[in-house]
């Protein structure tokens, strides 16, 4: 665990004033010294300084953490998803996306996300709903039960796939299905992930129980 | 002869300031508590609570230090 904490620079300096943070603080505590001038300087770096360093570097990693398919995954629920992301023999749109260099630990936010100049925000309020959702509903469910039940809330857009896959490409025009569909794809009336093009991203999720 | 530098009178308003300083620290110390935390272990929980009570908690904190700070700094300025 300690190795991968201290590969991330920002981890490091979030645990690194922390722990000084709490060195000066319990210093404080323990030793009670009189509130001189200096006492009130090691309290601004030990109350101030340092821990608003923590929580900048700890926000930032948060945030980075909150991508990551580990995090998407530390719900029951999603751990079929997660699972088949990983496998390297599962032939999914998920998996094979996962697989992709550019996606990585990070598949499911990038096919996931929303982009524009408000789509970072846009998503993590959808986050937020999924948290609050999970707690108050699919905690205690079982997986079965969660499968017949969760759905995704509003059809997948194509202008997530067009982000990377430019419906101006001239190897994407040259197959015959995507030049006789482009108004149809960019209109979103036919969806890139519909059964007969690409199909399901999670096709095991659609097989009725 | 001795160079014994006095000890500072204790009054209640500086009883009070102490008191408001470990409340400070106290907070600061469950504030990073949650921080490092969700630094830890970057689930959903750990993340939203260091993100929302961790945040108060911390600001909290730094806040009452302003005010003691601040305050002690105008009576000091007065006299």
């Amino acid at each position: 665990m300690v190795t991968w904490i201290f590969t991330n620079p920002l981890l490091a300096a979030a645990l690194g004033c922390a722990g000084m943070s709490a060195v000066l603080v319990v210093w404080y505590l323990v030793r009670r010294p009189p509130l001189t001038h200096a006492t009130k300087l090691v309290l601004l770096a030990g109350i101030g300084g340092l821990p608003l360093i923590t929580a900048a570097t700890g926000n930032v990693a948060g945030f980075e953490a909150t991508k990551t398919r580990l995090f998407c995954g530390s719900c029951h629920v999603m751990t079929p998803y997660s699972n088949d992301s990983e496998d390297p023999h599962s032939t999914t749109l998920a998996a094979r996306h996962a697989r992709n260099a550019l996606f990585g630990e990070e598949n499911c936010y990038a096919c996931h996300a929303n982009y524009g100049m408000y789509g970072t925000i846009i998503t993590k309020l959808g986050g937020l709903r999924h948290v609050y959702e999970y707690t108050l509903h699919y905690h205690n469910m079982s997986l079965k039960e969660a499968r017949a039940k969760i759905h995704i809330r509003e059809p997948f857009q194509n202008s997530t796939c067009m982000h990377c896959h430019s419906t101006d490409n001239p190897l994407w025009n040259a197959v015959k299905d995507h030049a006789s569909l482009l108004p149809r794809l960019r209109d979103g009336s036919v969806s890139c992930a519909s059964a007969g093009c690409h199909g399901p991203a999670h096709p095991f999720s659609k097989v009725p129980l | 002869m001795t160079d014994e530098v006095p000890e500072p009178a204790v009054t209640p308003m500086s009883r009070r300031a102490t008191l408001g300083m470990r409340i400070a620290a106290v907070l600061t110390l469950i504030g990073l508590g949650l921080m490092v935390w969700s630094i830890l272990v970057p689930t959903p929980m750990p993340v939203m609570l260091a993100m929302t009570a961790g945040q108060a908690v911390g600001t909290s904190a730094f806040g009452i230090y302003i005010f003691i700070v601040v305050r002690q700094l105008r009576r000091e300025l007065r006299k």
